[in-house]
């Protein structure tokens, strides 16, 4: 009875998160990629927010949030709202723009000899184009939100932890006090919820998406009972009147130039103000020691990230080559990473314990981060597996290029931007694991490794100290993502591309 | 009276720092009730001329005059028919038009009549409901006319409308856009379409415009009075196969 009504909360939670992650990805994406000009700071912004680790956000959601609230029920549940919409807007956001940044020319070429607005543009061939990304991405963003709903759903405040009804809570409660049968339930209800999401919602939805691939070959697919239900009883037009009555009150204020540009002034003068006095606040002494052990902590954890990036990619070519042999097996590989996907990583804490033993917890903490990796190697590179044109492939067999040269010369090259895509976000998937995977309170025990997460986590209820870890954290991350895997991956992308 | 005038277009990219150009001061003036093929090499910028033409894409240098008015953004008199076709997936063939007839302001009522129309136009009846993935490549492009004409322009713009057909399905879909064009029951009053099909270019045009590779210039003009239909293996058909054939050559070997 208890993890049901928690199961309930909890499906309420990520299912509000999702949506607004949905509403805002959207928006963010398609504005980004609309736009050179704001696409110059927009997308690296998505770039360092991406790279802030779940917990980053904490001290920002819970001091605002409460403090406008109160403390009150509400502020808590918008809180841990806003913590799971922060694991699950990302990928839709990236999404979203990348599809819109590579969509067909000649249809963007009719729309525009066609006289067609950018309004309409969005509305009538932009959203319906993104429909597949969206659908595909949500599995995703779905099971990453149960994965880290522990994280969620427990607010720390000083030194008050306030626990949101909810099955992360209740994993926790089992956690502390080593109940195994407690826990394997609490985690086999998240993933039976996601199952069914997956299973009942995504697969026919994305069967239905191939009707909005641009290319697309064969029979109409049938759609499927829920889009039928939606468009019958929402009413889309008046929606959409409302949202051209938006737009058109948003251009009706930009006509207001000056005081436009005097709002922005005031805007990037206030900024400047409050960053000058955060950094203040931020450099002052006294120094803690913990900020000695940051550079340390940072470079053990980006070795096991390392590590746990190389073997997320190994483990995902076994499920790719099925994929690619096997026409029906794709959507099956899908549903099974999205549902597995959604599994905490810290279920696996006392298997390894009793496997391995404390000892080797370093290297079985590169275990855990798989949990929080493999998915989207597996995801980017299926989905890369499939953009093959089936010309190359049929070359391949044909001319019997087999075995270890077919993967060193086709397979691999050929997929290798949406390899490297989904190094990147495995990569921010196992930081973003290592807050979960490298510190639990198991029974009376504290198993503790040394690294930026288990660091980040003993410095919660310091907001001084966590923001010099999580501010480091980031700026680490930003910066390799920017020395190596943004230049790799344009590299990759315009070397193996497969349009002339 | 001349509608559409290019005067000294050129078109320059920048890639990698270096500084090249696709299309090279390009003169072209084309009348009312001409229609005009412009032929050149694969590579050449006869595509970037249809888009500079249409509006769509700005000259680097030069100008695009419209009815003697310079033309400043894409032409709400001219419509494109695509060489792959640009056709909307996840929309109907009906709905496929009625998309650009809603994009242009018309009422509803309206846009179901005009687009039952011109499906019955270019032979597509009983398949309004299809997808495009349904159908053929040569009903794909009866779309793409289909929905080039309902709008109803004044001038239309093909990009090698026939390159992705088999050549049967090509010929027939040329011989029923000239016999529609011929009959006077369009409202588009001249035709800009490019090719590097010599003899369809000679088969449909009243002038040959011949563009060099890239950087690509006007290398020469051939006016086509042939009486239509046209006769591909007729005497004077392939004389003036002959004209063009040395007229492009030529265009090589002074390069």
């Amino acid at each position: 009875m208890y993890l049901l009504s928690a199961a309930f909360w909890s499906v309420i939670r990520i299912f509000i998160a999702y949506f607004i992650s949905l509403l805002f990805g959207i928006i963010y994406g398609v504005l980004a990629a609309m736009n050179p000009h704001r696409e110059r700071w927009i997308i690296p912004l998505l770039d360092v927010l991406q790279s802030v680790p779940i917990l980053g956000f904490f001290p920002i959601a819970v001091s605002l949030l409460v403090f406008v609230f109160r403390g009150q029920r509400i502020g808590l549940e918008l809180a841990a709202i806003f913590l799971i919409f922060t694991s699950q807007v990302w990928n839709i956001a990236f999404g979203v723009y990348e599809t819109v940044k590579t969509f067909p020319r000649d249809i963007a070429e009719m729309a525009t000899s066609f006289g067609m607005n950018p309004n309409f543009l969005v509305k009538r061939i932009y959203i319906p184009a993104l429909i597949p990304t969206i659908i595909y991405n949500s599995g995703v963003s779905l099971a990453v939100g149960w994965y880290f709903l522990m994280a969620s759903e427990i607010i720390t405040l000083g030194n008050v932890e306030i626990r949101l009804p909810g099955l992360g809570t209740a994993m926790m409660g089992y956690v502390s006090q080593g109940n195994l049968v407690g826990m394997l339930s609490t985690v086999s209800s998240i993933v039976f919820i996601n199952w069914c999401t997956q299973w009942f919602l995504l697969r026919p939805l994305i069967e239905w998406s191939d009707l909005f691939k641009f290319g697309a070959m064969g029979n109409a697919p049938e759609e499927p009972g829920i889009v039928a239900f939606l468009r019958n009883n929402i009413r889309w037009e008046k929606l959409s009147r409302q949202l051209d009555r938006i737009i058109a009150w948003g251009e009706s204020i930009r006509k207001h130039q000056q005081f436009f540009s005097f709002l922005r002034y005031a805007f990037y003068v206030a900024l400047l103000g409050l960053s000058a006095y955060f950094l203040y606040w931020l450099a002052r002494p006294p120094y803690s020691p913990r900020f000695i052990q940051i550079p340390e902590s940072l470079i053990i954890t980006t070795l096991r990230v390392i590590i746990a990036v190389g073997l997320s990619i190994l483990l995902s070519f076994p499920f790719v080559i099925k994929a690619i042999r096997t026409s029906g097996a794709v959507k099956n590989i899908y549903t099974l990473a999205a549902t597995m996907g959604s599994v905490p990583a810290v279920i696996f804490y006392p298997l390894i314990l009793r496997s391995i033993g404390r000892e080797y917890m370093g290297t079985a903490a590169i275990l855990l981060l798989l949990t929080g990796s493999l998915w989207y190697t597996l995801f980017n590179m299926l989905k890369g597996a499939l953009m093959i044109p089936s010309t190359i492939i049929e070359m391949a067999s044909n001319f019997g290029v087999r075995g270890f040269l077919y993967y060193r010369t086709i397979l691999i090259p050929a997929m290798l931007p949406s390899l490297i895509t989904g190094a990147i976000t495995a990569w921010g998937g196992a930081w973003n694991a290592s807050m979960v995977a490298e510190e639990v309170n198991f029974g009376r025990e504290v198993f503790s490794i040394p690294g930026i997460g288990s660091l980040l986590l003993s410095s919660t209820n310091q907001p001084r100290e966590l923001l010099w870890v999580v501010l480091s954290m980031t700026l680490w991350i930003v910066i390799i993502n920017t020395l190596f895997w943004k230049r790799w991956y344009k590299h990759a992308a315009e070397k193996y591309n497969f349009s002339e | 009276m001349i509608l559409l005038e290019l005067k000294e277009v050129t078109k320059a990219y920048i890639e990698k720092g270096k500084h090249f150009s696709a299309i090279d001061e390009i003169d072209l003036a084309v009348k009312e009730g001409e229609l005009v093929v412009i032929v050149g090499p694969s590579g050449s910028g006869k595509s970037t001329v249809v888009r500079i033409a249409a509006g769509l894409v700005p000259p680097t240098k030069g100008q695009v005059f419209y009815k003697g008015q310079p033309l400043l953004g894409p032409n709400p008199n001219a419509s494109i028919v695509f060489q792959n076709f640009a056709l909307i997936p996840w929309l109907t063939v009906q709905e496929n038009i009625e998309l650009v007839l809603e994009a242009r302001g018309l009422p509803p009522r309206q846009r179901i009549r005009t687009a039952l129309k011109y499906i019955d136009l270019v032979g597509l009846d009983s398949f309004e409901d299809a997808y495009p993935r349904e159908l053929s490549g040569g009903m794909k492009q009866r779309v793409g006319f289909a929905r080039a004409l309902a709008v109803e322009p004044e001038i239309l713009f093909m990009d090698e409308p026939f390159s992705s057909l088999d050549v049967l399905t090509a010929a027939d879909l040329r011989e029923e856009f000239l016999k529609l064009w011929t009959s006077g029951k369009l409202s588009i009053r001249s035709v800009v379409m490019v090719t590097h099909n010599i003899e369809e270019a000679i088969f449909m045009s009243d002038r040959i415009v011949v563009l060099s590779a890239r950087p690509s210039k006007v290398v020469g003009e051939i006016e086509v009075s042939l009486p239509r239909p046209r006769d591909t293996h007729s005497r004077d058909f392939e004389s003036i196969m002959d004209q063009l054939y040395s007229l492009i050559v030529s265009s090589h070997i002074s390069k």
